[in-house]
Order: C-alpha cells, then structure tokens, then sequence
C-alpha cells in the first residue's frame, strides 16, 4: 500500500481539491481494496450518506459524534464546517473498523470548510457527493434553522433530516419546521425513546385504563421544548385534542368521548432536561409515575399508585442523552412516524405556537 | 392477552409487549439453564423487553435457596451473558424476580407445593396467573412433568384464569412412533397452541433473513425454483466431536441429532411457498406442505441416495484426536454415524428434479452452517472457462459469521478475455454494527408474546420424522462394511461425491 493510502485508512485528513473529490477517493481506495482478495483486507461499505452542516466552532464535538457513528454504521459522511472565510476547502479521510473474521470494514468522512456564501450554496456543494441507492440523511446542527431555500432544494434529494431543537435559537420556528416537514425529526425525540418505552409498559395488558386518564404533568428543567414534546405524545397517543390555554403552562385538552383533561408543564431550575410525568385519572383516583430519581439519574423508576394495581415498582437503564446514539436510532427507523408528527404538533400549541 | 391495543405502543419500537407473566424453569441448576436461557432472560429485562411484572421461578431436585439460586445465576449471567450488570442495583432489580422451588419431578406431590408457590408470586408480583413452563430437562420426563402439572390444574387447556403455554426442548421423540406418543400425550393435556416445540436454529438472523430475502425482494422469487435452480447444498459441518456425551449420541447419531431437526427446518425454509400472510399459521402450513412432500424411501432408495460415516483417527487444528469408535461412551463395534450426506427431491412442481444436498458431521475442518443455492450455467458457453469454479451461487451462512452473499462470474481486467469468480458479499458483523440478539432471546419473547412462527409443529415433526425413519430403516439393512470412514479434519468420506449429479462438487468452505 502506498503512503497517502496509509495515511488515508489510518484516519488522517488528506487535504484535496474540492471539484475532484470523488477521484481521489477512488485513487486512495484502490491500493487498499485490491488487497482484499485474500479475505483479510478492507471493504470499503457505505450503508447510507450522512451530511453535518455544523458551525465551525463545533468541530471537535461534532467530528466525535461522526466518529461513533461511523464506527456502527459504515457510510459516507460528508460534513460542511460554517466559518469565517470565503472559500471552499476539503479533507478526506477514512474510518476503519475491524470485523470479524479480522478483516476490515471503513466508510469514508469528507470534511469541507466555507464561509456563509458558501453555506447559502449548499445543495450545489453536496449533491454530487451523495452516493447513489443508499439513504442519504441530512443533520443540521446548527443553532439557526436552514434557510427556507436550503430546506427547498435539499430535503427533496435527502431522504431525512435531523435537527436538535434543544440547540435551537429559535426552537418555536424550528418547530414549525418539523410540523411542515414530516421527513424532519428532532433529535431529542430520539433522546425520550426510555421514557416513551416506560409509560408504554404500564399499560401493557391493561390498555382500557390508559382511556381514562384525565391529567397529564411533565417536569423538565432546560430548554422547554423536551417537556412539550414528551406531553405532546402522552396527549397525541391518548387521542386528546387540544381545547384551550389557560397560561404558558396549563393547558386544557378534549379527550375522545368529549370529557375534559389537562396538561400541566412544570419547570425546576437547572438544565438537566426531563424529570418526571405524571399520568393521572381523577376516576380512578390513581396515578402512574415515571420519574428519574435523583440518587440514580441513569435510571427510570416507574410507580404506580391505583388501588387494585400492581405495586411492584418498576426500574428502566436511561442512557445518558448522546447525540451519536440518537442518529443511529434514526437511522434505524422509518423516515416519517405519525406519532412523532402529532407530538410535534401538540408541543408546538404547548408552546404557544 | 387484553384485546384493547396499548396506544402507547403504536409507534414504538416495539409494538408488542408480552403479558405478565411467571417464567417457570424445570431444569434450573442445569447446563442450558446457566449456559443459555437465565442469559437470555436477563438480557431481555435488561433490554425492558420482558414484562414489568415478571418472575422467573427455578425448578429442579436440588435444595437451595432463592439466595443460592440468584448467586448461581449471577455467576451465569458473568460468565455467558451479552452484557454484565452495570452495577448492582441493576443486578438487584432482576433478582428480585428470581426465585427456586425444589421439586423431584417423579414425585406428584411435590407440584402442590409448585403451586401454592406459584399462587404467591401472582399475589405479590402481578403475574396475573399467567405462565411460560419451559422443560430444560432430558426428554424421559416430559410426559411425567406434563402429567403431574395438569394433576395439579397447572396447565390446561382452559386458560381463563391466564394463559398457559409449554417450551419443550429437543428431541421431540425418537422416530415417528414415539414422536407421535409424546404429541398425543401433551394434545391430550393442552392445545397445540400451547405447546412450543423449540429449534434454536430458528432462531438466528440468516434464518429469519432467509424469508426476508425470498418475500421481502421482488427479485429473487422468480427465480426460486426448478426453471433457474440446479441444486441446493446444506451443510452443517461441526469441528467438535462427542465430547462428554459418547453414551447419548450413541443411541442418536448425525440423523436424528442434526438432520431430523435443523436441517429439515432449514430446508423447509429454503423450499416453502410464500404464505399468503405473516402469521404463524399461515408461514408453518407452508413449511409443513414441503416436509410432507418428503417421500418415505425403499432400503433401495437410501443404499444409493445416502452414505453415512465414522470420523477415524486423524489431526484437527494441529491437534491429533481420537477416532469415532474410540471415544468415551462410544461401543467399538458401534455403527452410529458421525457422519451423513444424502441427495434428495421434492416432489413439488416447484422443485420437481432439483436435488438437495444435505450434510452434516462432526471433526469436520470447520465450524460452518449455509444453504448454498447453485443457479443453473448458462445454456450456451460464449466464453473459455473460467478461473475457479463458475457458475452463480447465492449462499445463507448461518453461523458463524451470519451474512449473505453471491457469486458471479466477472472479466479479468487486461485484454485477454479470462473469466474469475467473483464475490458480492454481504455480512452482518461488517453491514451492522450493533450485535444480533442471542437465538434464545428472541425465541423466549416470542414464546412470552404467543408468537408461535419460529416454533416447530406438530405435523412438521411428524413428517421429518417419517423421513429420517425411512432412511433409518434403509441403513439397518446395510451390511455393515458400508459404514466409510474420515480422517478427523477432513471433509467428509470420499463416498459422499458420489452421491452429486453431473460435475456438481461439494463445496469447499
Ligand atoms: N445443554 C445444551 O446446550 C442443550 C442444547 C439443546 C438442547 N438441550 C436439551 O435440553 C435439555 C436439558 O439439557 P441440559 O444440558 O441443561 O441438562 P442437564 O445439565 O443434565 O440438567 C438437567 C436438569 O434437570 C434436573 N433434573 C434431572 N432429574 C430430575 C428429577 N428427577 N427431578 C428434578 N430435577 C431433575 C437437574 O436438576 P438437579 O441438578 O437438581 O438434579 C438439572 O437441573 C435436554 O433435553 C437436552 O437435550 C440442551
């Protein structure tokens, strides 16, 4: 193998010219792949494209998260690092794995850097890099929503894209995004995947009680929009419709057969995001609690209190929130989920949108 | 179950979710018990994919404690789990719901006790009378343990007070006659619902994947059948030998260890007709459909269609081992094969003329289970031979590195025409990051949910059986020099490429 190959699968940047990227691809994998016929070398595997548009001040966090996720899920990932300059520049490296069998398996991460012009040409620079039948997927960490332009001309050639809300500057316009653009989810949801998991096996076997549930409370500290997202698919899940806002965090819903039911946000100081719901039903005077417990933040702990109702409490791991984890469960999952699209909706009236 | 969807599943990962319910464990202090199932058990609460309210309850003839039972199994979970326990309250909160019952299995009134136990763990842990009896214990005792249960209303057919179900284990008999008195006891006790016959084969991904590729892929159904398919190859090949359980497998051998069971579920796999819905029932008539048309063979049939084998005397890895007859437990005049390959047909329209090719053994060169599928040549041969073999084969490996992959026949760069095999090549490990769940994980949730697709029936059974016995028949009459033998570490008898058509050769893996 010659050295820029070397160089290349060992994870080093190599610096190219932006307009002849694919061909020096093709040159540096061509001394590794050839050497594969004995059944040891290195597959070059691509399961899908990942595009980052990130800021350039989020480099190194962001490089990380391509990084574990290239390391569960082979692919191409094409990052656009926003800074303060006015051209294109462009790097490539690949990142291996061993497989079994002691061979390896590398997909390839493409790092260019612009300034804000270059940003605001974006689908010129990114669409001859996505790779041809496989998913390609859009993550916008950015703290501003892409320009109603960008969302225009990339979406339709992405297949998904993944923004976080809890960056957001503006998280009632980004909601707006997600409720308008069903292939748009936030990262976050994927972050309360637990948390939806715990309410669910409450009510395993005993669904009829979930219909009778009357009162909804999320406690979360941090940025608003986790509570609201997590209230909006306890509402949207029980099919309650929303009815009227009493105050920023009171709200007044319509479940199925007509009866009255609310929604309360509590806020505590910190930002520790999600601490506790609350299910309740005045009929059945009881309640069901998931709650992360203070001594054991990186656990659920689920209670109920109901006459008649098993008090056997219940305990679910919370892996800690790792934005790595929550591209890899999107990926894993269908692009657009109704669910999701009805709790972004709901959370965006929550919110006061 | 409760009718009424959980609404807050829909969406979820996971759209189900199994009802309480108490595991009961009849073998408890047993190998599978600490080797496979009290993992996978672990790793499924772990996973919060068991029930909230849920109780493992071993059974066994032991006395020990509930304490000396949770340390045991902490140990097993150290030793074979997927993952360990992050800390220990997460190792408490399974223990909780682990518990041990002593019970002679031969003694009825030792199942009172059972019960009563078992009616405490409903009242403090929510169980809701519902129970998963799984027999990890030597077949002799499944009719006697299925009895004393339902003398004990245990299990029943009634499942109004919750639901009821069985997991047995193989063998599920001996032939076709004992097959048949063990299926009639256990129908005259419970439904066939209720019965879980399992093949932990059924339970990996290639062989889940199998059907995917089939139905879930416009492309490959076309050409699924006698039109494109010049034969297909099974090979379940094992390094291991007897081990420690020479007297067992001298009443057993490769047919009934291997062939009756796996392979024939495998081939079912490979042959079935898409079923007209994903349910249990539709996808296992199909399977049944092409185990019944596996023909019952003449002494004729099998002397020309199978040869059977001992391993003699050789090296594996570097290392010498013993021949077959040599073996602890094993008779020297024995005539138990460690060894089998057999060609047969269906007679379907699908297949009508495709051989099958099936073989198993054990000190074989490597630890490798695949369904090789080998596409016909093409009718006219433009080109001069190719380097290696030609020829398309779509290949299923099973274990150990579970993937698919296929074989096609591409140009040699340069300006001579010269043709290479080549390999399009697909591999879980490489493909998907994230590890497979264990067989038995996935099996057990099955059982826990109703789900009964990845379960072996009862008329599946019986027509392998049919089979295997029709064979067993042919091989007795045999004189004995038909007995061939292979030297540890090679791949098989000599005898076994006689048994290919035209210039098929067994594959080199
Ligand atoms: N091991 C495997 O990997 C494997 C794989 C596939 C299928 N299987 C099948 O699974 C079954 C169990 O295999 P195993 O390897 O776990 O067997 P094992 O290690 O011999 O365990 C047998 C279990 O049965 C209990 N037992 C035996 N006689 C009893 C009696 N009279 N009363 C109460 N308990 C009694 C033993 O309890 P005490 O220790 O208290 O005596 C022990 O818990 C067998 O049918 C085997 O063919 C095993």
């Amino acid at each position: 193998m010659d050295a820029p190959t070397t160089a290349f699968l060992g994870g080093m940047p190599i610096e190219v010219d932006p307009t002849a990227i694919d061909r020096v691809l093709t040159a540096l994998w061509k001394p590794a792949t050839e050497e594969a016929a004995d059944g040891t070398g290195t597959t070059r595997l691509a399961l899908g494209t990942l595009v980052v548009v990130a800021d350039e001040a989020r480099a190194a966090p962001v490089e990380a998260v391509c990084q574990a996720v290239a390391a569960a899920y082979p692919s191409r990932i094409v990052v656009f690092l926003v800074g303060a300059r006015d051209d294109v520049s462009a790097a490539v490296f690949a990142t291996c794995r061993r497989a079994p069998g002691g061979s390896q398996v590398c997909g390839e991460t493409i790092v260019l850097r612009g300034g804000e012009r270059q940003a605001a040409q974006l689908p010129g620079l990114v669409l001859p890099l996505l790779l041809p039948d496989v998913l390609a997927t859009l993550w916008w960490d950015r703290s501003e929503p892409p320009a109603p332009a960008t969302v225009e001309a990339l979406l339709p050639l992405t297949d998904r894209g993944l923004i976080s809300l809890a960056r957001a500057t503006d998280p009632a316009c980004c909601l707006g995004l997600l409720t308008t653009q069903p292939r748009v989810a936030d990262l976050g949801w994927f972050e309360q995947h637990t948390w939806r998991e715990a309410v669910a096996q409450f009510f395993d076997g005993e669904a009829g009680v979930a219909a009778r549930m009357d009162r909804v409370e999320v406690v979360s500290s941090g940025a608003d929009t986790a509570g609201a997202l997590l209230a909006g698919w306890l509402a949207g899940q029980l099919g309650w419709e929303p009815a009227e806002r009493r105050s920023e965090r009171h709200t007044r819903w319509r479940r199925t057969d007509g009866e009255a039911a609310s929604v309360l946000l509590t806020r505590l100081p910190g930002d520790e995001g999600l601490w506790a719901t609350i299910l309740s039903s005045s009929e059945l005077a009881g309640d069901w609690r998931v709650e992360r417990p203070r001594e054991a933040p990186g656990s659920l702990r689920l209670t109920a209190h109901c006459r008649d109702w098993c008090q056997m409490p219940g305990r679910l791991l919370l892996p800690p929130p790792d934005t790595a984890q929550a591209i890899l469960a999107a990926l894993g999952r269908p692009v657009v989920n109704e669910s999701r699209q009805r709790a972004t909706a709901h959370a965006a009236w929550l919110l006061g949108g | 179950m409760n009718d009424v969807p959980n609404p807050f599943r829909d969406g979820l990962t996971r759209s189900d979710a199994p009802a309480p319910c108490v595991f009961v464990l009849f073998g408890a202090t047993g190998d599978l018990t600490a080797r496979k199932l009290v993992p996978a058990l672990w790793q499924l609460v772990r996973g919060g994919l068991a029930p909230k309210q849920f109780f493992v309850l071993g059974v066994a003839r032991r006395a020990k404690s509930d304490d000396e039972f949770r340390a045991e199994m902490r140990a097993a979970v150290d030793k074979f789990g997927r993952d360990r326990p992050a800390d220990e309250a997460e190792w408490e909160a399974f223990a909780q719901r682990l518990g041990y019952c002593v019970c002679e299995f031969t003694q009825p009134a030792a199942y009172q006790a059972l019960a009563q136990r078992l009616r405490g763990i409903d009242a403090s842990h929510g169980t809701a009378g519902n129970r998963l009896y799984y027999l990890a214990v030597a077949p002799e005792f499944f009719e006697g343990i299925t009895s004393s249960l339902h003398e004990a209303e245990l299990i029943g057919p009634d499942q109004a007070g919750g639901w009821r179900r069985v997991v047995i284990e193989k063998p599920f008999g001996t032939d076709l006659a004992s097959a048949a008195r063990l299926s009639g006891h256990l129908h005259g006790l419970l439904t066939e619902d209720q019965i879980y016959r399992i093949d932990h084969y059924l339970g990996k991904e290639t062989v889940q994947n199998l059907l995917t590729l089939r139905f879930g892929n416009a492309i490959f159904e076309p050409l699924w059948n006698r039109n494109h398919i010049e034969h297909v190859q099974i090979t379940v090949a094992e390094t291991e030998g007897i081990g420690r359980r020479g007297e067992f497998y001298d009443q057993t051998g490769a047919l009934r260890d291997m062939v009756q069971n796996h392979m024939m579920q495998l081939l079912a796999l490979v042959a079935m007709e898409p079923p007209v819905t994903w349910e249990a029932g539709a996808i296992r008539d199909e399977k049944a459909k092409v185990l019944r048309a596996l023909p019952a063979w003449t002494p004729a049939q099998v002397a020309s269609r199978v040869v059977r084998a001992q391993y003699t005397r050789g090296t594996l890895a570097g290392v010498e081992m013993p021949g077959f007859t040599e073996e602890a437990g094993i008779a020297p005049d024995s005539l138990t094969e460690s060894y089998v390959a057999m060609r047969l047909t269906l007679d379907t329209w699908r297949w009508s003329g495709v051989p099958f090719y099936l073989r198993h053994g054990k000190r074989l060169p490597k630890r490798t289970t695949e369904i090789a599928i080998a596409f016909h040549q093409p009718p006219l041969s433009l080109f001069p031979p190719t380097v290696g073999r030609s020829g398309n084969t779509l290949v299923m490996r099973i274990q150990p590195d579970e993937g698919i992959s296929l074989n096609f026949v591409a140009k040699v760069p340069g300006t001579r025409l010269t043709l290479q095999a080549v390999k399009m090549d697909f591999g879980y490990g490489s493909s998907f990051a994230q590890t497979s769940p264990e067989a038995y994980e996935r099996l057990l949730l099955d059982a826990m949910l109703g789900d009964n697709t990845l379960f072996t029936r009862e008329d599946e059974v019986a027509s392998a059986w049919r089979f295997v016995d029709s064979v067993r028949a042919g091989l007795a009459e045999q004189p004995r020099d038909t007995m061939a033998g292979y030297a540890v570490g090679s791949w098989g008898p000599a005898a076994a490429d006689a048994l290919l058509d035209g210039d098929a050769t067994w594959r080199r893996l």
